[in-house]
């Protein structure tokens, strides 16, 4: 048996179980925790943050009503659909879905940044 | 026997203590400092506040401060105003507005009159932030281009006076400004390092750890909303971009943006859709960056090189390309 | 350390330690980066200078290889190349050390291979932890095992059939073996 002649034996058996075993673990747990790209959006109204919503949780989409502006947020981005202010800007500005992004309503005083939460790399976004 | 085993453990232990302590206290000189942020609206803009090290936690705020009181030099609508007393009155007594006039004069010179700050009246013609904003009559540009003349300017001590007929319009060198004044603000309360953004003209100053490691920041893309054009790494210094991308309206398939050349009346089109100009002065920054576009790429050189600042150019076709010296990354995405 | 050859031994360890640095010398600069593994994750052919050289002079001897390895990278790739070294050596010889008596016994130079390839990877992963204050690096934790698998695996075998042979033709007698 080729075992034999290089000389193996049953502790090696032994660890390669035990490292096999723990690396099938260690691929296997990502699946069980949800996956998180942890952008999240920031609402601030009046110099105030009023929300922070994970947008990487979210399923479907979810609607806020801030000072007049509607704020839909789904799990790739943010957009205002509808405002009360006079040259919509906000409404043209269209979805944002990079960190670092914001839409903002100046007449309501509204601003919805994007973030991420894990490895903030960018410091600024110039535009 | 034993000993000697004993001995190699401890050798191999204190090693390997040393080893992580090494690592530990280089980690320290990565960690960054106690971060504070703040996002709020001055200057009819978003303001943003990234600081490290900030030692009460309350300079944000008194930085916001800086920027709205800012405003009663320069904005144009604010009542009171220096500038809007200027435009209404045709004269004011002001404290900053003069070495503004005065810094912004060699610009609007060696554009050859491309970048005159008298251009609000032009500015107000085109109405650009208006809803059902269109081409103005030829008539009607001709009429006001000729009255956006900044050699009409007068300034003697604080005494700044305009032309019958012109405006004054600061907003293409406001949020550099703001930025100026902001890092000198910050810098004396003893703010560690940070990074500014008023309206998308940007301050990066100081350090956010013990490292010093330098600042990223990403530059928005002329069209496209899910990824940016690129990264600027930087230790210190202001970034501001001008595109065509932010006050823009489009008539029969063309795209009129809101950065005015003086010399034609319409807008710039020197084939650049962004400029980003980065320069240790925030007004200058603000200011080039909109010189840049008007002059074009080719024509901006000498200027930028005359003030060191560096530049990223894009043009409509979706060309990049910098100049000087410059730490820029394209975002490959 | 008792040897009947000093003379010898000195030698051999000085052939050990350049035959160390030139395998690490080739790891590092001709096979530099790895693709999907983070940039540092090597091959470890100089492991198998290290466990033969503690199959003969224990492992004390393994030890100052490791070091000398871990001054090499520091001296020729930097501070962090150094520290992550270390890290890496460190381990893989705590792990040798703890098999070394159990060789020909319950263990073969595979097993030793293998779980000294395993506990290299995680002495530098552990470190590059450490030195980016990062735990998202844990992340890597799963690749670096089922690299060092197969790369334990590699030098593992080739240490099952050259040790044996190096053993009857090298002269070692005359050097005494396995010191406590």
């Amino acid at each position: 048996m080729k075992a034999e002649r290089l000389g193996l034996r049953a502790g090696d058996g032994a660890i390669y179980a035990v490292l096999v075993l723990l690396c099938a673990a260690l691929f296997l747990l990502p699946l069980l925790k949800s996956g998180n790209d942890g952008l999240t959006a920031q609402i601030v109204a009046d110099g105030k943050t009023v929300e922070t919503v994970a947008l990487s949780s979210l399923e479907g989409t979810e609607t806020r009503t801030v000072n007049g502006c509607v704020i839909v947020l789904s799990s790739d981005g943010v957009r205002v659909t509808d405002a009360d202010c006079p040259d919509r800007l906000c409404v043209k500005t269209g979805k944002i879905s990079r960190a670092g992004t914001a839409i903002a309503c100046v007449p309501n005083r509204v601003v919805v940044t994007l973030r991420q939460e894990k490895n903030e790399t960018i410091d600024g976004v110039a535009y | 026997m034993k000993r000697k085993r004993v001995l190699a453990f401890c050798a191999a232990a204190l090693l390997l203590a040393a080893a992580v302590a090494a690592g530990v206290l280089w980690q320290k000189r990565t960690r960054v400092y106690p971060l504070t942020e703040k996002t709020s609206i001055a200057m009819d803009t978003i303001v943003g506040f990234k600081l490290y090290g900030a030692p009460t936690g309350a300079e944000a705020e008194a930085a916001l401060g800086v920027v709205t009181s800012l405003e009663n030099t320069i904005s144009r609508y604010k009542e009171g105003s220096d500038v809007f007393v200027l435009n209404e009155t045709g004269r004011v007594e002001s404290a900053l507005l003069p070495s503004i006039l005065a810094q912004c004069e060699p610009l609007e010179e060696q554009s050859g009159g491309m970048f005159d700050l008298t251009v609000g009246a032009l500015s107000t013609l085109w109405g650009f932030s208006e809803e059902n904003a269109a081409v103005p009559a030829q008539s009607d540009i001709d009429r006001v281009k000729d009255s956006v003349d900044y050699t009409a300017l007068q300034i003697s001590g604080n005494t700044v006076m305009i032309g019958k007929n012109q405006q004054l319009d600061l907003g293409s060198v406001g949020k550099g400004l703001a930025c100026d004044m902001v890092k000198q603000y910050l810098t004396s309360a003893g703010v560690k390092g940070g990074v500014v953004s008023v309206g998308g003209s940007i301050c990066a100053f100081g350090k956010k750890n013990d490292a010093g490691d330098a600042w990223t920041v990403a530059i928005k893309h002329p069209r496209e909303e899910n990824h940016f054009l690129g990264y600027i790494r930087l230790k210190e210094g202001f970034l501001s971009t001008s595109g065509d991308y932010e006050q823009y309206f489009e008539q029969n398939g063309e795209r009129y943006c809101h950065l005015l050349d003086a010399t034609t009346g319409y807008p710039a089109a020197s084939g650049l859709c962004s400029v980003t100009v980065v320069c240790d002065n925030g007004m200058l920054s603000d200011a080039l960056s909109t010189v840049c576009f008007l002059l074009g790429e080719e024509n901006s050189k000498p200027v930028l090189e005359s003030y060191s600042a560096a530049a990223v150019f894009v043009t409509t076709d979706g060309e990049i390309s910098t100049f000087g010296d410059l730490d820029f990354t394209k975002d490959e995405s | 350390m008792k040897t009947k050859d000093p003379a010898k031994t000195v030698a051999l360890l000085g052939v050990f330690g350049a035959l160390t640095l030139a395998l690490s010398f080739l790891e590092n600069t001709l096979l530099p980066d790895l693709p999907l593994l983070p940039p540092g994750a090597k091959l470890g052919l100089s492991n198998i200078v290290t466990v033969f050289c503690g199959s003969l002079f224990g492992a004390p001897a393994a030890f100052a290889l490791t070091a000398l390895k871990a001054l090499f990278a520091f001296v020729t790739r930097g501070a962090t190349a150094g520290l992550m070294s270390l890290a890496g050596g460190l381990l893989s010889v705590c792990a040798l050390w703890a098999l070394l008596r159990q060789i020909g016994k319950t263990v073969s130079y595979l097993g030793v291979g293998v779980l000294c390839a395993a506990a290299h990877n995680l002495g530098q992963l552990l470190m590059s932890v450490c030195l980016t204050g990062s735990f998202a690096l844990l992340a890597y934790g799963k690749y670096l095992l089922l690299f060092a698998l197969a790369t334990g695996t590699l030098t593992g075998l080739m240490l099952c059939v050259l040790v044996p042979r190096l053993r009857k033709s090298g002269g070692f007698s005359t050097i005494e073996t396995k010191d406590t």
